[in-house]
């Protein structure tokens, strides 16, 4: 087994940081998901803000 | 394109894991051990290979996607040059980090400013200079416009690197695998490292690209809120 330090050494580094790139891309990709999702809950909140604004001013165009 | 890729992600992964294994049990296990590279360390090799070839591969990949860029202005070209680009520099780091490790243990030193060695870390540097150009660029078309001409400019290092070991003379060892250098194991067990890094690459070149989608999706979706005051 010689040189089997440097061996495991070149083989751990390989894996570790590997696995270490995917687990950042994981770990971004939840984060940007989780993003996503809370912005589109807002467009969309903003959006029904916006009809029902529509919809009290043409109530209220109806009424004059 | 979108579902296409999410459904890439979901077998690519596996995919890449088996040939893996099978990667892992053809080097330590199937192919013979050479005599004179350092004994043990030598099956460093089956990865550190395929490494930089793909490495080769993913600028090359930057290379043409940043000329379609140029040529089709279309934001597509620029996220996969982009992408391709983050994973050659993951690939390039870990063939400089195997590449020192083998040279400490046949050579007795960590590094040399050997012509191979110099070449492939400018071409290292040059990549992540490119990313950096990438980041933070303050204007989006611009900053794609400007890493597509680095990209196309920064790729003459990929030859430079690729041929070291022909135009001067260096301490790395001679390229063997296509003049019969190799036992047939040994050939068979290097072409299926080259394969799984192959799909190693393809799979986290996707995860990347979805990434950026997902970053433009957030982005325009910033932008009509805030023009909706929200």
């Amino acid at each position: 087994m010689e040189n089997a330090g440097y061996f495991f050494a070149a083989f751990a580094l390989i894996w570790a940081l590997l696995f270490g790139y995917v687990l950042i891309l994981i770990n971004r990709q939840k984060q940007l998901r989780h993003a996503l999702d809370s912005l589109k809950a807002r467009l969309e909140e903003s959006e029904k803000g916006k009809e029902t604004k529509r919809g009290a001013r043409q109530a209220d165009g109806a009424a004059i | 394109m979108k579902e296409r890729i999410a459904q890439r992600s979901n077998i690519l992964p596996g995919i890449s894991f088996v040939m893996m294994m099978v990667a892992l049990y053809l080097v330590f296990i199937y192919v013979p051990t050479a005599q004179g590279m350092g004994i043990m360390v030598q099956k460093v090799f089956y990865f550190h290979v395929p490494l930089a070839w793909l490495s080769y591969l993913a600028f090359t990949i930057v290379l043409v996607c940043s000329g379609l860029y140029l040529w089709r202005r279309e934001a597509k070209w620029d996220i996969i040059a982009r992408s391709s680009a983050e994973v050659g520099v993951v690939f390039t780091a870990l063939v400089l980090i195997t590449g020192s490790i083998w040279a400490k243990s046949a050579w007795g030193y960590w590094w040399t400013w050997d012509a191979r060695l110099t070449s492939t870390l400018v071409l290292w540097l040059i990549y992540v200079a490119y990313l950096m150009v990438r980041s933070f660029a303050v204007e989006e078309d611009r900053g794609a416009r400007f890493a597509a001409v680095f990209g196309i400019a920064g790729f003459f290092s990929v030859p430079l690197s690729a041929l070291a070991i022909t135009l001067w003379r260096t301490q790395h060892p001679p390229p063997v695998i296509f003049e019969g250098g190799l036992a047939p194991e040994m050939l068979f067990a290097m072409l299926f490292c080259v394969v799984t890094f192959t799909a190693l690459y393809i799979q986290l070149l996707t995860q990347r690209i979805s990434l950026r989608q997902i970053e433009t999706e957030i982005d325009q979706i910033s932008q009509n809120l805030s023009y909706q005051g929200g």
